[in-house]
């Protein structure tokens, strides 16, 4: 069920937020088989409830009453926060991330942690040290990663909203691969402090909900300047994102990126999208062909540049201050930290990290380009759907290349929303929107038109 | 192709060492057993003799990949320091409230807390102590 149905009956009192409350964890023991959470905070979610059933008003916050779960990346006062790492098994924050914080003031109710590959390393929920995130779609396949389990705790109707970051599709991905709506917003739109870091020039920090206008209402709550973090906007305002959701997109200029359409696609992704295509174009958009020609080059950038921050960010984990020994790393982020470790090496810097900030450069001014002709972006957001459990955990750099879609956006610092489009062979497909930076209004706008159509 | 590319061009990398020693450690495409060594020093990371195969492997495929960007050629790009645009960004030199002692100290390992205090592994001690 949506956010935004359940909010309409607390509202009128035909359910209570302690039902709420415990009908999701009704859902998660029906779903246990997801393995879709790390922890679950039962207890503290039943009193959240209860005080607001006592305390509620019309003008009680957003998401008042509303159970929602985190990604377990997002640190939670005084609740354990893993990022699916065994470094971090025992940790228990002293403080909430700023997002947790406005989550909070909005009056939503946290009933869990969920699961993710470990560090957020992984497009396939595979890398967690708790386990794999199965797909509600299909148990023997994976829900896709890093933000596992929040997109199946969404798509299984456990919660109607559960955060996630997106450092190179983690949040797209796993909502193309589940059948729900993910957001990755601008790089610098939510603030970052508080999230266990992954690669810090890139980490957005986005969300999973049913539908596109939940996805706008969460945004209004998550979006601002935070003291905290430096490199979230003090300069662009936040509006009410939700007054988008439902506008005409006639004359709006839609760019159909023709470099994801060529080789490697599922052919029936690709009639989903040319598809998506025709229908804006009868709703009234123009419909243009636009090419990114550094993109090819993106993955390659991104696994030199992210891996450097990984090797930079996880450096801080020696079991000094919190968290187990370095010797508890996973393979995953082992073979991330080394990776990062060479490239950043004297004698290798230039060819590889310098390099790749310049090629980071082409590839956003190829984004700036398209977005002089277009108002938004159109393609698929994965190539295929959800693949089976260990199909790809025995070669890294397959697993990579799942991101092909999803982390160009990242390296730009753009916006984009992948929209459910429907199926293939019983599986969800998503179609991705991609808009100028600071520009999601469009991503609701246009994607709320998507939704509409499928 | 990209192992080609770097014939070609008979590139030579070398690795700096925390002992500020040089280590010419192959082409760019090649890993070999004492390369993921050198990086795991580097790292602070214990590899099993077992995983040291599996990490050639997959670390060679990675970084000969990642390597295609050498066929770029575009040498001179300005890069911008944040991907939004944002530059010199600092705050008010004013004092505000950081976490207090007693929660500063509640992760850590009861073993390292001495009067209060945090005990480190020394700066100068051999790097397996750490």
């Amino acid at each position: 069920m949506s956010l935004q149905t359940l909010r309409k009956q607390l509202h009128l009192k035909e359910v209570s937020s302690r039902e709420l409350v415990t009908q999701t964890f009704e859902k998660i023991k029906e779903n246990h088989e997801l393995n879709a959470f790390i922890t679950l905070c039962e207890k503290e979610a039943l009193e959240a409830a209860d005080h607001f059933d006592k305390n509620s008003t019309a003008s009680s916050g957003a998401l008042a009453g509303i159970p929602i779960a985190l990604k377990d990346a997002f640190s939670t006062k005084d609740i354990r926060t893993t990022a699916g790492s065994l470094v971090l098994d025992e940790y228990i924050p002293p403080y909430d991330a700023s997002v947790v914080k406005r989550l909070k003031w909005a009056g939503a109710i946290i009933v869990g942690k969920t699961n993710m590959d470990a560090w957020a390393h992984g497009s396939s929920g595979e890398n967690s040290d708790y386990g794999p995130t199965k797909n509600p779609h299909d148990l023997a396949r994976i829900a896709g990663g890093s933000s596992s389990g929040s997109a199946a705790a969404v798509a299984a109707g456990i919660v109607p909203m559960a955060t996630g970051t997106d450092t190179g599709g983690s949040v797209r991905l796993p909502a193309s691969f589940c059948g729900v709506v993910g957001l990755k917003p601008t790089y610098g739109r939510v603030s970052r402090y508080g999230i266990v870091a992954m690669g810090s020039s890139f980490d957005s920090i986005g969300h999973f909900t049913t539908t596109v206008h939940d996805s706008a209402a969460v945004l209004s709550v998550t979006a601002g300047h935070d003291f905290h973090d430096a490199t979230s906007s003090s300069s662009v305002p936040v509006p009410d994102y939700t007054e988008w959701v439902g506008k005409s997109v006639k004359g709006l200029r839609v760019g159909l990126i023709t470099d994801f359409l060529k080789e490697g696609i599922d052919p029936q992704i690709k009639v989903k999208v040319l598809q998506t295509a025709k229908e804006l174009e009868k709703a009234g958009c123009i419909v243009e062909e636009v090419s990114l020609p550094h993109v090819e080059y993106a993955m390659a950038c991104y696994y030199i540049l992210v891996p450097a921050e990984v090797s930079s960010n996880l450096a801080r984990y020696d079991g000094v201050r919190f968290g187990a020994g370095r010797e508890a790393f996973a393979d995953e982020a082992k073979r991330r930290i080394m990776t990062g470790t060479f490239t950043l090496s004297s004698g290798y810097y230039d060819a590889y990290y310098h390099k790749a900030t310049q090629v980071r450069q082409l590839i956003k001014q190829d984004f700036e380009n398209a977005f002089e002709a277009c108002d938004v972006l159109l393609g698929p957001t994965s190539p295929t759907t959800a693949f089976k459990l260990g199909e790809k955990t025995a070669d890294p750099l397959a697993m990579y290349l799942s991101d092909v879609y999803v982390c160009p956006m990242n390296l730009a610092g753009v916006p984009a929303l992948s929209i459910p489009a429907g199926t293939v062979d019983s599986l969800p497909v998503g179609v991705q929107v991609v808009a100028p930076q600071y520009r999601e209004e469009l991503l609701f706008q246009v994607g709320s038109k998507i939704e509409k159509m499928t | 192709m990209v192992a080609d590319v770097l014939k070609k061009e008979n590139w030579s990398f070398r690795i700096k060492t925390s002992a500020c020693l040089y280590a010419t450690i192959g082409s760019m495409s090649t890993v070999d057993a004492e390369t993921i060594d050198h990086l795991a020093k580097l790292s602070r990371l214990t590899i099993q003799t077992e995983e040291k195969n599996t990490l050639v492997t997959q670390l060679s495929d990675i970084i000969t990949y990642i390597g295609r960007l050498s066929e770029l050629r575009d040498s001179i790009i300005p890069v911008h320091e944040t991907i939004n645009g944002l530059q010199d960004v600092t705050r008010s030199d004013e004092p505000r409230d950081s976490l207090s002692p007693d929660l500063a100290l509640q992760n850590v390992p009861t073993s390292r807390i001495r009067d209060h205090k945090i005990v480190v592994p020394g700066v100068f001690n051999s790097p397996t102590d750490l």
